[in-house]
């Protein structure tokens, strides 16, 4: 057989091409289907293992927490090949915990850091996240200068592990790192990337503030900043937000500030809201109806009579709620018998937010 | 004279075909090995970026599922009770009724006691008429938009005029979202302020047990078209869409499963509701509109959020569906054809459109009769055995060889068919899918050809038969 094909392919070269070829595809299949079957073999040996582990390590960790079973009997029960596996099973529920018991689960994967910041040096980025966050979640101070090191790592994704990690009210003493490299997260979703500044708490807002009145910092990153302060409640950053309404071009840092003194302005800057609903953007001007309606008063129930008319829908539905929130619920009545958007948008009000928010 | 030039003619098609056969998979099996370096990545990094730790951040924005419901009675509420269930930390649901001739609207006013509301539309997009809202008195994050029957396109369309969040999820009303389905495609909106679009991952719900409107055990089907599907939709997601992917050519956001920026969606006026294949258009669209203007813009593909589906079982149904995918193919090609090859487009004008048109668009063509011009070649006797058996069995190894790496992708991450016996017939699946299931798909591929060039335009049916009532 073998002699037969060999003289076959001496006689063809095409013959010879399309035989490697086929020979080689099926190497390929067959290279395939081993590893799958690895893979297969290796996932339930490994779950086996595992399960196996975790029901040894179970009652001796819930005895450390009780104060049954000292630290050093869990740390026997950790084989040293089993070690970093034991720091993501103290992972997993280190969060639950509060207060002391919260510190016993951290001092248990204690013997086991060096091996996870080891993994900081790894050439793969997701390893290097991941040291990061387990080091940040169960880690003590001491590597503190190792993981503020990775918020400047070459790979994004380690940065915004870190960075996602560390913005947490019970860290606080990370925020200025954090605020400081700020221009690294831009390509972050803004709302995303607000939420995770006000999460680190009241803390934070005297160096949002002075990022946010700092004409020098980037547009995008004050405007992140003003939703931060929004979410935060910052009254004090009104008087700020007055002065970018009214002189500021950007249209997103405009709006952004519009929307932060709808939530923490006073009469006193209705004035603003008013320029603003008659701005070019449309997003400034649903910010400004919406701005109008905390901040005005009955003399600017026509001016939003008028912004319902606006060409861009989500203007007319900020106006109208608007003029709901301002007792001019007479002039949306009058709406209503219309049988036009329009008509059905003061029904809509007027039946208490049919809508969704 | 002239039998000399057949003769001629037969070799050099011969070789046509030949060289389109090697292309094809060549192009297969470059994104094949382009995902399995992708999904290693992917898998380490879902260890460090959970999607639970997502949903404790308040500044997770806000989702509009939008389901198209058209005769879908017997699955409607499963599915929507399927949704009440997700894990997310804000969302609504808009069931579009598009026109049914059932009793779709019903059934969902009964099961959710729905009651008319005013809604304002805050999107333009030009849509069939509206006769009423309903929102849930028990759900009142739950919505049906009644409307005059104008396609999936029209009803999902109406959604996204009525959707009031920043995204808008769009799904086939008789599709199941796994429960972190939501959280785990919100992602790259998070990471990237430029994603404008991201897909999730299609599975076959044929054959696994659902309870409570969730897949709770997952199985091969018992229908052998079914099964060929699993081994379908595994190399056109696993493969491929994650291939094309890391590529960043992404060409289509499933129409069964995908997330958009909503004002991205409002600004290209919605799915173009004269094409049946209308997903691959807007995704092509929005690309184009975003490059024209100079926009950065990102299409996601992510592997692990998952949609449940019901495939056809019978050679009809599926047929149907792959002539009218195909024609669909055909319509999104009228349209878009001048980014084919154009470097504008970037990767995707310049490797995923020519392997569309080239290879997918005019494959089914040029497969179909190289297996006539095969088989007047051996039975004229100009091809002798040796080159018969070589090339079935380079035929044969491609096919298979692809369809292996693509369960060995599965077996990577995801694991879903955790029975040996499962995996077993995966694999013999994918040896015998090579001979008859393969040229049926070309012979439908074709019939869609003729179709659109016969102006052929309907959708044609499927019959559903609802999830309710355990092993399916």
């Amino acid at each position: 057989m073998v002699d037969w094909l060999a003289r076959l392919a001496a006689q063809d070269r095409l013959l010879t091409i399309v035989g490697i070829a086929t020979a080689l595809l099926f190497a390929i299949a067959l290279l395939f289907a081993l590893l799958t079957i690895a893979l297969r073999l290796r996932s339930l040996r490994l779950a086996t293992v595992r399960t196996r582990l975790e029901q040894t390590w179970e009652p001796l960790v819930l005895g450390a927490l009780t104060g049954d079973v000292s630290p050093e009997a869990v740390r026997n029960a950790v084989a040293p090949r089993d070690s970093l596996f034991f720091v993501a099973y103290v992972l997993r529920f280190v969060n639950r915990f509060v207060g002391e018991e919260r510190n016993t689960m951290r001092q248990l994967t204690r013997p086991y850091l060096p091996l996870v910041a080891a993994q900081l040096k790894s050439r793969s980025a997701e390893s290097r996240a991941h040291a990061v966050q387990t080091l940040v979640l169960v880690g003590m101070e001491e590597y503190d200068r190792e993981v503020l090191s990775a918020l400047d790592d070459p790979s994004l994704t380690v940065a915004m592990v870190a960075a996602r990690t560390l913005a947490s009210k019970e860290q606080t003493r990370f925020a200025p790192e954090i605020l400081g490299r700020i221009h690294r997260f831009e390509h972050w979703n803004p709302l995303y990337l607000a939420s995770l500044f006000s999460g680190m708490g009241s803390d934070v807002v005297p160096a949002l503030r002075q990022i946010y009145q700092d004409p020098s910092s980037d547009r995008r990153v004050r405007r992140v900043v003003a939703d931060a302060l929004h979410d935060l409640d910052d009254i004090e950053s009104a008087a700020t937000a007055h002065t970018i309404a009214l002189a500021e071009e950007d249209v997103e840092l405009l709006a952004a500030s519009m929307r932060l003194l709808a939530r923490v302005g006073g009469p006193a800057d209705s004035g603003v809201a008013r320029r603003a609903l008659g701005h070019d953007s449309a997003l400034v001007r649903l910010r400004a109806a919406d701005a109008l309606g905390e901040l005005g008063g009955p003399q600017d129930l026509l001016r939003l009579r008028a912004a319902i008319d606006d060409p861009e829908p989500w203007v007319s539905l900020a106006a109208a709620r608007a003029l709901s929130r301002l007792g001019g619920r007479d002039i949306l009545e009058s709406l209503c018998q219309e049988e036009t958007p329009r008509g059905s948008l003061a029904r809509e009000i007027l039946s208490a937010g049919a809508g969704p928010a | 004279m002239i039998e000399s030039f057949a003769w001629g003619f037969l070799h050099a098609f011969n070789w046509l075909v030949l060289g389109y056969f090697a292309l094809l998979n060549v192009t297969y099996l470059v994104t094949t090995l382009a995902a399995f370096r992708v999904i290693r990545r992917y898998t380490q990094r879902l260890k460090t970026v959970q999607a639970h730790q997502l949903l404790a951040a308040s500044g997770s924005p806000p989702i509009t599922i939008v389901g198209a419901a058209f005769n879908e009675q017997a699955t409607v509420v499963d599915a929507v009770r399927s949704l009440l269930n997700l894990e997310y930390p804000s969302y609504a649901i808009y069931i579009v009724n598009d026109g049914s001739k059932d009793d779709t609207l019903g059934v969902m006013q009964r099961a959710y006691e729905m009651e008319p509301v005013d809604l304002f539309p805050t999107g333009t997009i030009p849509t069939g008429r509206v006769r009423g809202v309903y929102r849930s008195r028990t759900h009142p994050s739950l919505y049906v938009i009644d409307k005059e029957n104008g396609g999936a396109a029209d009803a999902r369309n109406t959604g996204f005029n009525y959707a009031r969040t920043p995204l808008v999820c769009v799904i086939d009303a008789d599709s199941l979202l796994e429960r972190d389905s939501l959280l785990r495609i919100a992602r790259p909106f998070l990471e990237d302020r430029d994603t404008v679009a991201a897909g999730g991952i299609i599975r076959v719900i044929n054959g696994c047990t659902v309870e409570s409107g969730f897949v709770t055990d997952i199985r091969l089907p018992k229908n052998l078209l079914a099964r060929f599907q699993v081994l379908e939709y595994l190399r056109a997601f696993l493969s491929s869409r994650v291939g094309w992917d890391s590529l960043e050519a992404n060409f289509l956001v499933s129409g069964a499963f995908g997330v958009f920026r909503r004002d991205v969606l409002i600004e290209a006026n919605g799915y173009d509701r004269t094409t049946i294949g209308e997903d691959m258009e807007l995704t092509l669209r929005i690309q184009r509109t975003q490059q024209d203007r100079g926009a950065r813009h990102r299409v996601a593909f992510i592997p692990d959020p998952v949609c449940w589906t019901e495939v056809p079982e019978t050679l009809s149904q599926l047929g149907r569906q792959r002539d009218r995918w195909h024609r669909g193919l055909l319509q999104v090609f009228e349209r878009h054809r001048d980014m084919v090859g154009n470097p504008r487009y970037g990767p995707l004008g310049m490797v995923a459109m020519p392997y569309l048109f080239f290879l997918e668009l005019y494959g089914p063509v040029i497969e179909v009769l190289g297996y006539i011009a095969f088989a007047i070649t051996v039975i004229a006797g100009a091809a002798t055995l040796p080159y018969v058996l070589a090339f079935t069995a380079l035929a044969f190894g491609f096919g298979m060889a692809l369809s292996i790496a693509a369960i060995a992708l599965e077996e990577l991450i995801f694991r879903r068919y955790a029975r040996s016996t499962d995996l077993a017939q995966l694999f013999l699946l994918g040896i015998v899918e090579a001979f008859g299931y393969r040229q049926l798909n070309s012979w439908w591929r074709i019939r869609g050809t003729i179709s659109y060039f016969r102006g052929i335009n309907t959708w044609g049916t499927m019959e559903r038969r609802g999830f309710r009532g355990g092993t399916r």
